[in-house]
């Protein structure tokens, strides 16, 4: 949020509808908790006539896609990633890595990483 | 303070907001045990009580300002300290340090005995107090640079804060991958079969000894029940949006009240536009407090599910509970924000404080944003 050149496009929407990109940003968030809702509520399998796997399958890509785009309103205008130097973008993916990480070395590498998670945790004099 | 003279003054200073604030909160406490006698709703007596202890919070946060800003006020008179130091000049400060030895203590304190836990919730409160006198008369002229690669030439406490956030994503990333590789083991409501079940008339199906109950199903099994997270989910996005708006009015040399009538009626110049779009996250920041503790007692006296029932619990109160403490830590900076504000403390030079507290508070938004698709909606 620090000073922000705003891009063409930005200037562009201000202009023709006087609300800066911030208000529009905010606007589109609230649509998209919509969205999220609607997805679960609606019943993927009567309206597609799919299966159950299916639908869950698209329930959970719909959270999954508009999560990202939340998170790229929220992170790039809100917090200003877009505008600061990029030194800063790398600092909040940077964690991420560690993130992966740990779910790969937690779960997707062994196969007691689901249900023998808690004893995992625990320290050696508590086991 | 730069006093702009286009503005007007406060005409209540900030302990009479927080002896007003003291009063309201016993009022709340009064009003919502009436509520409860009367339709003996568990939401309105567990909203009442969480009202209460954040308004006469603030109260205490208003007394407390209102003592504080008179001693730096006192203390700085000629605007030089005994040592011939400039009252703006930025002399670091102990009080991070102070409070993380609180945390450390309280944290213990937690484990171990109360009487600990008090003596760390002490610590914390003293070096907030002294972090709060030593910022007050902070005009934003003295910001210091970092020197070293990779972060040359920004701002210390921006790159401090984003270290901070970077750890925070760490912590929130260790919750949610476990939620993640859990649930991807685990039977739930999406399981064809245990819908089969469902449907033969059983509330809650039992259709295999591994099929877990998440929260989600509690949640979503009626409006009423999410609506509480949803309410949420808008309340944080516009606190974000109020946190923008606040900054900018801040940041503004020549402040233009707003064309809107209605609009320009709260916010007529700078001194108001700042404090009124703090006191509206404030209060937004409140609400989710208050709902989601009313959800917490629906879902561990309504519906049985406790950190203790289940793994699923187990996570889903320690994800939720942490973000629910982030928010707290949020407010508890607010105060101060909206006390400053009041004072007219928040000028175009010393605005990026708010910028600052506005990246910590996105961060919050940001992890709700992982947090409820995740544990609420799926």
């Amino acid at each position: 949020m620090g000073e922000y050149a705003a891009t063409g496009f930005e200037k562009w929407l201000k202009d023709k509808t006087g609300k800066d990109i911030y208000f529009w940003n905010f606007i589109a968030l609230m649509v998209l908790t919509v969205i999220e809702v609607a997805a679960v509520y609606i019943d993927w399998t009567e309206v597609l006539g799919t299966t159950l796997e299916n639908a869950k399958l698209l329930t959970w890509a719909i959270l999954i896609g508009v999560g990202l785009v939340k998170v790229y309103g929220i992170a790039g205008f809100f917090m200003h990633l877009k505008g600061d130097p990029f030194i800063y973008t790398k600092t909040a993916v940077f964690p991420l890595f560690f993130v992966m990480l740990m779910l790969y070395g937690i779960g997707l590498s062994n196969p007691g990483g689901i249900d023998d998670l808690p004893r995992w945790c625990l320290p050696p004099w508590l086991k | 303070m730069s006093a702009n003279s286009h503005q007007e003054s406060p005409w209540m200073g900030s302990v009479g907001i927080g002896m007003l604030l003291l009063g309201l909160a016993g009022g709340i406490l009064a009003l919502s045990f009436i509520g409860y006698s009367v339709t003996h709703s568990h939401a309105i007596w567990t909203g009442g009580r969480v009202a209460t202890i954040l308004v006469g919070f603030y109260g205490l946060m208003g007394v407390l300002a209102g003592l504080v800003n008179s001693s730096v006020e006192a203390g700085n008179g000629d605007g030089h300290d005994d040592h011939g130091h400039d009252e703006h000049a930025h002399h670091g400060s102990f009080s991070p340090f102070i409070v993380g030895v609180g945390i450390l203590t309280f944290l213990y304190g937690f484990v171990e005995s109360y009487a600990i836990l008090v003596i760390g919730l002490l610590v914390i409160l003293l070096g907030a107090v002294n972090w709060w006198r030593e910022d007050y008369p902070n005009d934003g002229k003295q910001e210091m640079k970092s020197l070293g690669q990779p972060y040359k030439g920004q701002d210390v406490r921006k790159v401090g804060l984003w270290v901070l956030l970077m750890s925070e994503i760490l912590i929130f990333g260790s919750f949610f991958s476990s939620y993640l590789r859990m649930r991807m083991g685990w039977s739930t409501h999406w399981n064809e079969d245990c819908n089969s079940m469902l449907e033969t008339g059983s509330e809650l199906p039992v259709c295999s000894e591994s099929y877990v109950i998440v929260a989600s199903e509690y949640v979503t099994h009626s409006f009423w029940t999410l609506l509480p997270g949803a309410i949420n989910t808008f309340a944080l996005i516009l606190s974000s949006y109020t946190v923008v708006l606040a900054l900018k009015s801040a940041k503004a040399h020549e402040f233009v009240p707003s064309k809107n009538k209605w609009i320009r009626m709260w916010m007529p110049d700078r001194r108001r536009a700042v404090r009124n779009n703090l006191l509206a996250t404030l209060a937004l920041g409140t609400l989710f407090l208050i709902l989601k503790l009313i959800e917490w007692e629906h879902l561990i006296y309504g519906e049985d599910f406790t950190v203790k029932s289940s793994l699923a619990g187990s996570i889903f109160y320690v994800s939720t509970g942490a973000h629910g403490f982030h928010v707290f830590v949020g407010l508890i900076f607010l105060c101060y924000f909206c006390f400053k504000a009041h004072n007219d403390g928040w000028q175009p030079e010393n605005s990026q404080s708010i910028e600052y507290f506005g990246l910590y508070w996105h961060f919050v938004d940001l992890a709700w944003v992982a947090i409820f698709p995740a544990f609420y909606l799926y």
